[in-house]
């Protein structure tokens, strides 16, 4: 387990993070959300060892993260991975057998010839997907017990967005392995992550189950017999109201058994619930937050 | 240790070919050199050539070796890697040292052959004490650049700071006797970081050369002896201030301006300042000055301090230049 206390770092003379309180699991897959500069890398690089927290405190399994030998269970993948002129996916398997030597050999090969990647090949004439891919087989391919991935999604296809996803659900499954991963592609975090935590304000400002968070709004859609007004919805928890003509689509902070009742009261033509993703939780969540006009 | 071990195994199998390129075109131009001197009317044991192979290398490796951490993507893995910072620095000084000294040893191996198989009329018994000592030189020079590389948040800045550091000890030391007695005095011995090791070459060739030499050649050059004492302290800071910066560095500033007092901040003043007070060519040397202030501050716009700070190196370089 990762625990996160009391964290803060500033870069330069701008705080980024303050008294950050997280926890990740073994055997679990945490999404990391909040918008541009919220500081997700920071604190992905903070958990990393990149970064040495001004203040607080990261422990891994009892061990504090301040101690370099504790980060042997920890991989991270940052958004813009490493590596130099000469560097080939078969150099860069030598220098991580360095530091992870469980490094599985066959499950990179394994990966590569999925990924459709040659190791011999210098990476500098790679794309930035196939950087990435040939980093998810390695980050695979050593099984760490915590993988911690910035903007996993970047660059990739959609097919390798797929291969991506079942090859983490795997390593969730077979190895235990914990996941921290940031992105801001949120349907792809719906789809796998169990957790999510939105950084904001320099803080985890909201944290917990994402099907159990995607549950506190929901979204209707009605339609009226005769023009109506907006004011309707007055006294209603209304996070957006969208009108067009008699069509109304409107989404409401709370939980569906009980807004229905309300709208049922106002005798709609047509009455319809239509399902809410984590992405327009966000974007209602982080509305709310006054950063969307 | 064990990780620690792992990985120096690995750095230098990284480096391997690098090092070899390196040996092969050292020992090419020094056998050049000292056949052409071995073949010559006056014949000299071309002496010079090992030092200045081995000052190059002591200059460039450094860069190298630590090129790779002024980069920010790089950073995100070689930090998050199972070792320490103080390990790393330890291991990036071993790593390029014994690169250092297999390039040196065997340009010096080959040259000793050389020198051995020739009918020379040389002393070859004082190349042993040479090799030991140049090398003990070597080390502080390579300290030096290690340091001054490690100072900067970019590589252009390091290779800069690197260049402009080379005279920065004796320009301070300068600076003050300039300040007190009005003129350079003791630093005009010691000016630059290659000094040490030209002394020692100049004293080895003196001895090598002829016995008859020996006494007026040892005479004349170990006047000067003490400057090991200001160079060998200068080495044993920059180790220590090496591994300090590189193991309290923080990874974020990596990138940023290089803000360091061993760079732009003190050496763009201080050289303002000698090459005013030296030259009196006021207008020149303070845009020379402007042109290191746009470098360091990445931008033609300077702050407030830089220009106060213009100002004063000149002010004071037209009351000691006049």
């Amino acid at each position: 387990m990762i625990e996160i206390k009391n964290l803060s770092h500033s870069l330069g003379e701008k705080q980024v993070l303050s008294n950050v309180n997280l926890t990740l699991k073994e055997g679990g897959v945490m999404g990391l959300v909040g918008i541009n500069g919220a500081g997700k890398s920071t604190l992905l690089r903070l958990i990393a060892g990149v970064y040495v927290p001004d203040a607080g405190e990261i422990v891994c399994d009892g061990a504090s993260l301040h101690n370099a030998v504790a980060r042997k269970d920890i991989f991270f993948l940052s958004d813009d991975p490493y590596y130099t002129i000469s560097t080939t996916g078969k150099s860069l398997l030598r220098l991580y057998r360095v530091f992870y030597p469980q490094l599985d050999v066959e499950i990179f090969r394994r990966y590569m010839s999925e990924f459709g990647l040659d190791e011999k090949k210098p990476i500098r004439n790679f794309s930035k997907g196939m950087r990435r891919q040939l980093y998810v087989a390695l980050a695979l391919s050593v099984r760490p017990k915590y993988l911690l991935l910035d903007e996993a999604f970047d660059g990739l296809d959609p097919l390798a967005r797929l291969a991506f996803k079942r090859a983490i659900n795997r390593a969730v499954e077979e190895d235990g392995t914990g996941v921290l991963i940031s992105s801001h592609s949120l349907r792809e975090l719906e789809d796998f992550c169990d957790c999510y935590a939105l950084i904001d304000n320099m803080t985890v400002a909201d944290s917990g189950d994402i099907s159990e968070h995607v549950n506190r709004f929901c979204k209707f859609q009605l339609a009226f017999l005769e023009e109506f007004d907006e004011s309707i919805f007055d006294g209603f928890p209304t996070a957006s109201i969208e009108k067009s003509g008699r069509f109304v689509r409107v989404v409401l902070q709370g939980r569906s058994d009980e807004m229905r009742p309300l709208l049922e009261a106002l005798h709609p033509a047509i009455f319809e619930e239509m399902p809410m993703d984590f992405e327009e939780m966000f974007i209602y969540e982080v509305g709310e937050r006054g950063y969307l006009q | 240790m064990k990780t620690f071990g792992r990985y120096l195994s690995y750095r230098l199998r990284q480096s391997w070919i690098r090092t070899l390129i390196f040996a092969v075109l050292s020992i090419s131009l020094s056998q050049s050199v000292i056949r052409n001197e071995l073949e010559s009317s006056f014949p000299e044991s071309g002496l010079y050539i090992l030092a200045i192979i081995l000052g190059i290398f002591c200059t460039v490796i450094p860069m190298l070796e630590l090129g790779e951490y002024k980069n920010r993507r790089n950073l995100d893995a070689l930090y998050s890697f199972a070792i320490s910072r103080k390990k790393l620095a330890l291991l990036h000084y071993l790593s390029g040292w014994i690169q250092v000294t297999v390039i040196y040893t065997a340009t010096y191996l080959f040259a000793c052959l050389t020198l051995v198989t020739h009918d020379s009329p040389f002393q070859l018994i004082y190349l042993l004490p040479y090799y030991f000592l140049s090398l003990c030189v070597g080390l502080i020079m390579y300290s030096f650049f290690l340091f001054f590389f490690g100072e900067a948040n970019s590589e252009t800045d390091g290779v800069l700071f690197c260049v402009l550091g080379i005279f920065w000890f004796s320009a301070i030391v300068g600076l003050g006797e300039e300040l007190l007695f009005g003129a350079v005095r003791f630093s005009r011995l010691w000016v630059w970081v290659y000094d040490p090791l030209d002394y020692l070459t100049s004293l080895f060739e003196y001895w090598i050369h002829s016995p008859e030499t020996i006494s007026w050649g040892a005479e004349t050059a170990l006047e000067e002896w003490y400057m090991f004492i200001p160079w060998g302290a200068i080495g044993i800071a920059c180790s220590v201030g090496y591994f300090f910066t590189f193991s309290r560095k923080p990874a974020e500033k990596n990138g940023d301006i290089s803000n360091s007092w061993f760079g732009y901040r003190t050496m763009i003043p201080i050289y303002g300042f000698f090459l005013a007070s030296i030259s009196l060519k006021w207008i020149f040397v303070t845009i020379l000055m402007l042109a290191g202030y746009f470098i360091y501050r990445r931008s033609f716009k300077l702050k407030k301090s830089d220009l106060i700070v213009l100002g004063v190196a000149m002010l004071a370089a037209m009351i000691f230049g006049i």
